[in-house]
């Protein structure tokens, strides 16, 4: 298995302890996480694709 | 470990001197909180009243330490392992007394796991440290409660919420 898994639970925690910071209702701490983890995810794996075919044609 | 047991002194010696200086009142427990969660992840919350934050916090923080153990070994991040993640592990005292106490050994390597999974094992180790510091600021968002009011506002039962 990929340690690549990891990215997983790391991110999740992180986004889950920079809302729990800032907010008190545990609703929108998990919705805001989940939102922020799905932003952040998005942007690194747009990023990779660019990267990948960067690397194969230039 | 002789490291560890300065810091540790120093953060004792500034928990006292805070008790002093502050003087009466929530100034006062804001500034123990905000030391006393360096010592042990969400105490500081806890300690201004908000338990089940402080609660929430260290389970969090607590798993994530031990799951990263677990894939290192149940060892830390000595200095010889990534001089960065050792020094990332002083952000809580929990984890740089356990760092001082487990982490001489060298982690790696352990033959039930890959040995790809060595490095997030002590990732997590340090994000643990790294994200109690900012556990520890978020004791300066507290609010000091007021007479009569409640802890939170009622919510607001609207059916369409989250469309």
């Amino acid at each position: 298995m990929s340690y690549l898994i990891f990215y997983v639970p790391i991110t999740l925690v992180v986004m889950i302890v920079l809302e729990a910071c800032k907010r008190d209702d545990p609703r929108q701490i998990a919705k805001r996480s989940l939102a922020n983890f799905g932003v952040l995810t998005g942007v690194l794996a747009l990023m990779s694709i660019v990267v990948f075919f960067v690397n194969k044609y230039f | 470990m002789k490291l560890t047991g300065i810091v540790m002194a120093a953060a004792l010696v500034l928990t006292a001197l805070s008790w002093v200086v502050l003087g009466r009142g929530f100034a006062q427990r804001r500034g123990i909180a905000f030391l006393a969660a360096w010592f042990v992840p969400g105490m500081g919350h806890a300690l201004l009243g908000k338990w089940r934050k402080g609660l929430f916090m260290f389970g969090l923080l607590a798993g994530t330490y031990a799951f990263g153990l677990w894939l290192s070994g149940w060892r830390t991040v000595s200095f010889d392992d990534n001089p960065f993640y050792n020094v990332g592990q002083y952000g809580s005292g929990m984890t740089m007394l356990l760092g001082g106490l487990l982490g001489d050994p060298k982690a790696f390597p352990r033959d039930d796991v890959p040995k790809s999974w060595y490095d997030p094992g002590l990732l997590y180790c340090c994000v643990t440290g790294l994200l109690n510091l900012v556990i520890m600021l978020s004791v300066f968002e507290v609010k000091a409660p007021e007479a009569g009011k409640p802890e939170a506002p009622a919510p607001q039962g609207s059916p369409g919420a989250g469309a």
